[in-house]
């Protein structure tokens, strides 16, 4: 019995978990097309021709889920030991996600350029078995925007 | 003056490289139970090892509970294979200290098998089946070459290593093993061998039976009548002896090729089973249980 | 207030610096958001709930924050910094952090 719910949720994990990470790729391709005006940096500095802008802080956030299946193949993965691959893209997708967000909110400051940006990661659930398993990605740094006058 | 700019990400990027997590995922599950396999297996294997270092005391004082629920008795087919079996036994250079013990069940079914502390317990529907003394003497006899290399041991020390190893991954699963194997009487009497500890055990009762009777007939015979009774009644439901006795051809074969080479005289006189166990059988089920 | 990740403000001058200042925020999920959640954890996604839950948590650290630098007579907090822990099982702090200065 537990294996079948076990295999139903295998298989519905490995679906719709490949369907979300499609589309939520596609999503962040299309988005960085149209952001990729905003510039990102990590540099502590602004540009040394910068004489007088306006500084605001922005940030972008997103928690993500696993599916059923990367959960699964972690599980074995952390059995075998080395790169736990099916994380990855989880991880890929929620940073990107989060600098999205981040270059979003920069824009609606007027700006384009986005400096000294930090990232942090907080798994929520930790290591607790039976909790939601997500992980939190926040991105933030300084916008730059011409001075207003 | 630097110039500042952010490069596009290209589609296949670095920072993901699985492309194929079903694929991987197999590969994955297909080393990780190879490696559970061979794990067990060594560990089973191991274990059967060690068991056979248990001293014999020490199995009898494990298998004691059990084997107080079912007492020695005064029954004339019990006593009848209880001095069969000495007789047999006499011969077989059984370990310092090793008695056998034999039980008669009075079950419909074509059984007969060795367990821990020198039990052998033998059915009713086997007796019914044997045409001569002979032929389930080869019976007795292999029990009793069983537990002469104390196979029930190694088999019990196989399934709990086995039980202790899968609690390591799951510990439901284990206690569920390990409850199977040490939990009830029940498992004691499906103590599985493996081939070559058949062969062994054949071995050892042919040379009894030979000196037992000055001949090997009925050793091959046992065997032929395992086969002819599964072949009546169909594949539906087949001797439970065949369970744990897997009988081919090849078997009965080789046990005519031993034979020859041990130079015994292939048949003789046979001994008819005594009347009076002939009658208590034939009771079927109203004599005492 | 001025806020930002940054040392300095391009073209302006730190008069005073006034020491760190800091706001934090312990939150803890709700029953409801985490049913739905542990849905989202068989197919995967955004558990658009939690982005939310430490979004408001992350806004209120900067607030508190913000009051504690005004307190001290600031009119800009720089380098910020932000840190995620969890305390216990289902509960999180949100913390963030910077220097109090005051700007020309």
């Amino acid at each position: 019995m537990d294996l079948i719910v076990f295999a139903i949720l295998f298989v519905v994990g490995y679906f719709a978990g490949r369907w979300t990470e499609r589309r939520h790729y596609a999503s962040i391709r299309e988005r960085e097309e149209q952001l990729a005006g905003v510039l990102v940096f990590t540099n502590r500095f602004p540009p040394a021709s910068t004489t007088r802008v306006e500084t605001g802080l922005v940030s972008g956030s997103v928690v993500i889920s696993e599916d059923f299946f990367k959960g699964v193949v972690a599980g074995l993965y952390s059995l075998v030991g080395g790169r736990i691959r099916s994380y990855e893209s989880l991880l890929d997708r929620a940073r990107r996600e989060a600098v999205l967000r981040m270059k979003s909110e920069a824009q609606k400051l007027g700006s384009g350029m986005v400096i000294n940006v930090k990232f942090q990661t907080f798994a929520i659930g930790g290591r607790n078995p039976g909790t939601i398993k997500g992980v939190e990605m926040l991105a933030y740094g300084t916008a730059l925007s011409p001075a207003r006058r | 003056m630097t110039s500042y700019s952010n490069p596009r990400l290209p589609e296949d990027d670095v920072n993901v490289s699985d492309r194929k997590p079903l694929r991987s995922f197999l590969a994955l599950a297909f080393a990780v139970a190879l490696f559970c396999g061979a794990a067990a297996v060594a560990i089973a294997f191991v274990g059967g090892e060690f068991a056979h270092y248990l001293p014999y005391s020490a199995e009898k004082k494990l298998i004691e509970p059990y084997a107080q629920r079912y007492p020695p008795r005064e029954h004339v087919v019990e006593n009848y294979l209880q001095a069969l079996a000495d007789r047999l036994a006499a011969g077989m250079a059984l370990p310092e200290g090793m008695t056998v013990r034999v039980h008669y069940v009075d079950e419909p079914v074509v059984n007969a098998f060795a367990t821990l502390g020198g039990h052998v317990a033998v059915y009713r529907g086997l007796l019914e089946k044997v045409p001569d003394e002979n032929v389930l003497a080869m019976v007795v006899a292999h029990e009793i070459g069983h537990l002469r290399f104390r196979h029930p041991i190694r088999s019990l020390g196989r399934g709990v290593a086995f039980g202790a190893a899968i609690s390591i991954f799951s510990a439901a699963a284990g206690s569920g093993v390990a409850e199977q194997v040490l939990g009830g009487s029940g498992m004691l009497t499906l103590l599985s061998f493996s081939r070559a500890q058949e062969e062994e055990a054949d071995a050892v009762a042919l040379a009894a039976l030979a000196a037992a009777y000055g001949h090997a007939g009925g050793a091959t015979g046992t065997f032929k009548l395992l086969q002819e009774a599964s072949q009546e009644r169909g594949r539906s439901e087949p001797p439970k002896i065949l369970n744990t006795h897997p009988l081919t051809q090849d078997r009965i074969d080789r046990l005519a090729a031993a034979i020859e080479r041990g130079g015994h005289r292939a048949d003789g006189p046979r001994m008819p089973l005594p009347e009076a166990v002939r009658t208590e059988v034939a009771k079927k089920g109203k004599g005492s249980s | 207030m001025l806020l930002s990740s940054l040392e300095v403000v391009p073209g302006r001058r730190v008069t005073k610096h006034l020491g760190l200042v800091q706001g934090s925020t312990v939150r803890a999920k709700h029953v409801g958001k985490d049913l739905f959640a542990s849905l989202k954890n068989i197919i995967g996604g955004e558990l658009k709930a939690y982005t939310e839950l430490l979004q408001e948590s992350r806004v209120e650290a900067v607030e508190r924050m913000v009051k504690q630098a005004e307190a001290a007579g600031a009119n800009a907090v720089l380098n910020i910094r932000f840190a995620t822990s969890s305390i216990t099982q289902g509960a999180a702090e949100i913390l963030a952090y910077g220097t109090a200065v005051t700007l020309e």
